[in-house]
């Protein structure tokens, strides 16, 4: 897998108005899809709590994720909220972050895990790529968006 | 003597790697003598004391007082150059 748009299994445009309740759409593509396994949304729900993951960019986003053995293969879930949902920022749980993108990240070997953490950060700091993702209506237009981000990039 | 900083995030796997490889670059390039160990937020809380610095991207408990800095910016890349200048300050004295 070369680019991030090789991992996106599933892109959602949700309404949903708490942390809870999107980390659990997203996680029910990842686990019915056989990417992770049932402990996975607990487990995300858990860290997202103690290890909170939003970040602030031109369009606030999360990257919610969780430890290695949750997950059967890698895979990323990609959700755009009609609505922002106050997540807490990472680093400093006291600061909120009003997310609009969500990646959910299940990846299973750390070597990768840190590329592909990279790459999105690369990715997020693209206010044009943002946008661009936030307008999407499709997987597949998701999919293209993201092709020209490549994986372990420095 | 270099300054020891601990560079920390939840695992100590993921994003301190992603910070580790940043901070090293920019201690090199401003060549800053300092030694720099990768660690997490549980880890940390036993050992604070024999750093000079914690750089981390997760919130640290109030127990460590060692200064602690907050790599977020580092690894977004947004408002990384401010918590690079800091980083060097508090490796100056």
């Amino acid at each position: 897998m070369g680019k991030v748009s090789d991992y996106i299994v599933d892109f959602k445009r949700l309404s949903e108005f708490s942390v809870e309740k999107v980390l659990r759409r997203l996680s029910d593509s990842l686990i019915e899809s056989g990417y992770a396994k049932d402990s996975f949304l607990r487990s995300v729900l858990e860290r997202e709590e103690t290890y909170p993951t939003g970040l602030p960019a031109s369009i606030g986003v999360a990257i919610p994720h969780t430890d290695p053995h949750h997950i059967h293969k890698p895979g990323i879930s990609i959700g755009v909220l009609q609505e922002p949902v106050v997540f807490q920022m990472m680093g400093n749980s006291s600061e909120r972050i009003h997310v609009e993108i969500v990646f959910m990240l299940a990846i299973k070997d750390p070597k990768e895990q840190v590329k592909l953490l990279q790459s999105l950060m690369e990715l997020i700091q693209s206010e044009e790529l943002l946008s661009r993702l936030k307008e999407c209506n499709s997987l597949d237009e998701v999919k293209s968006s993201l092709t020209i981000i490549p994986i372990g990039s420095d | 003597m270099a300054k020891k900083i601990a560079v920390i995030c939840g695992t100590g796997a993921a994003t301190s790697t992603i910070i580790m490889s940043k901070l090293s670059k920019f201690l090199k390039e401003k060549e800053i003598n300092a030694q720099t160990t990768q660690s997490n937020v549980n880890a940390i809380a036993n050992s604070y004391k024999d750093f000079d610095l914690i750089v981390s991207t997760t919130h640290v408990p109030n127990s460590v007082t060692t200064k602690t800095i907050n790599a977020v910016p580092i690894l977004t890349g947004i408002g990384a150059d401010k918590v690079f200048a800091e980083i060097e300050e508090e490796l100056k004295e």
